[in-house]
């Protein structure tokens, strides 16, 4: 496999694109009602020393990804069964955002459409991605980031009218303790899937280069967060948002200047379509690098397309409706998500300091 | 009809890909992508005929409730 190298700037524009990605149609963090905003600030900040646990395991073993460190850290055998479940966390972590676009498409553009359409569609383009390595990915993201924060500034723009301060105050009525639930809901969805990049990233230039794609990616990427949400709740009030599916596309719907410009939802369905692409395509990256590893091979990119084509299977198979669909992924998927993205790899950050310090002490008692 | 249109595109992926590999000789790669490709078949001609099959979200919910308690 040749060496896949990737500049700072792509690092950063993946990670913010990922964490934009989705959270255009769901917003997260709903249970801090009106006080969304302050949540999503508070999980920004708490979000900074969890990546910074990535970070330094990116730093420690400089060039090898999670699946690396696993074997590393934990032994063969429990660290193949770690890997396992990794990989079955990113799978299904796919599969739920595949659903996730053909639901919207098929809610919002296409009702008679049968789900399964825009899901070929998507992960064939998703295949060939793929194929092309993380490269190809890095540079595509490149491109579309700064297309995506015009049209992002361009649209809260055109909403600054329609903007009710009424719909913010009075700031902290509920008290201050559903705001730090909101903020953890925050943090899991969507910040702490970032822990994802620490599956894929290859060896960055310099050692401090990790710093600066997750951080500033964290700091793109959440302001604009914080600006989709905070728009929502100004412009639509608190229980139109968490009766919604889909809440940033119907906000945006409210766009009416002078009776000319009207229809700019699409501007958000595009956006949508951008950022989604990506994050699908990070999640069944680390799927395929994790499956490789698996089975030892030192390439991934054989193994992309039955992969893909069990992804589609998946998403049509594990879901009869849309109500059962959003029910799952708020009531059971955010516990299993924190797990995942932040426990465990508090964990993985522990053993992975201890060992570090362990080999240290060794050197230098032979010395 | 469905099941036409599963079958057409599976065989054109399989043929696309399981060609090199065959040509280059590479056992391990062929047998791994072999076992995926043919699960994922499977699968997806009984999701074409109409059959259910079990969702592993519905198993997740179980495990997550029981857990919560």
């Amino acid at each position: 496999m040749d060496k896949e190298v990737i500049s700072d700037k792509q690092g950063v524009s993946l990670v913010a694109m990922f964490i934009i990605g989705t959270y255009t149609i769901l917003v997260s963090g709903l249970q801090a009602k009106k006080d969304l905003w302050l949540a999503d600030i508070l999980a920004i900040i708490i979000a900074v020393p969890l990546l910074w646990t990535f970070i330094r395991l990116h730093q420690k073993f400089y060039g090898k990804n999670l699946f690396d460190i696993l074997e590393i850290c934990f032994g063969k055998v429990i660290g193949k069964f770690m890997i396992i479940l990794y990989v079955l966390f990113s799978f299904i972590f796919g599969s739920l955002l595949l659903r996730e676009f053909g639901e919207f498409y098929v809610i919002v553009a296409a009702p008679e459409t049968p789900m399964i359409v825009p899901m070929v569609f998507i992960s064939f383009l998703s295949i060939w991605i793929l194929k092309e390595g993380i490269e190809v990915m890095a540079r595509w993201g490149e491109f579309f980031l700064p297309i995506l924060i015009v049209l992002m500034v361009f649209i809260i723009f055109l909403l600054l009218g329609d903007m009710d301060i009424k719909n913010i105050l009075p700031i902290l009525y509920d008290g201050p303790k559903p705001v730090l639930q909101g903020a953890l809901d925050s943090l899991t969805h969507p910040f702490s899937q970032t822990m994802v990049f620490t599956m894929i990233l290859p060896k960055l230039k310099r050692k401090s280069s990790y710093r600066k794609v997750y951080f500033l990616g964290l700091i793109i990427g959440g302001v604009i967060v914080f600006a989709i949400s905070t728009t929502n709740i100004l412009v639509s009030g608190v229980t139109m948002v968490s009766r919604m599916y889909f809440p940033t596309y119907i906000t945006v719907t409210r766009v009416n200047i002078g009776d000319f410009l009207k229809s700019v939802e699409i501007l958000v369905a595009f956006i949508y379509l951008l950022g989604g692409f990506i994050k699908l395509n990070v999640c069944m990256l680390a799927t395929c690098i994790g499956t490789s590893k698996i089975f030892n091979c030192n390439d991934y990119r054989f193994i992309v397309t039955p992969i893909l084509f069990m992804l589609v299977n998946l998403s049509c198979l594990m879901f009869n409706s849309s109500i059962e669909f959003f029910d799952w992924i708020f009531n059971v998927w955010i516990y299993v998500a924190r797990l995942f993205q932040i426990v465990l790899p508090v964990i993985i950050f522990i053993v992975a300091s201890l060992k570090v310090r362990n080999t240290r002490a060794e050197n230098c008692c032979e010395e | 009809m469905a099941v036409l249109i599963v079958i057409l595109i599976y065989s054109l992926a399989g043929f696309i890909e399981i060609f090199p590999m065959i040509k280059k000789k590479q056992k391990k790669r062929l047998i791994l992508y072999s076992i995926f490709f043919i699960i994922s078949f499977l699968i997806s001609i009984l999701l074409s005929i109409g059959i259910e099959i079990p969702s592993p979200a519905v198993f997740i919910k179980k495990i997550v409730v029981l857990l919560k308690k």
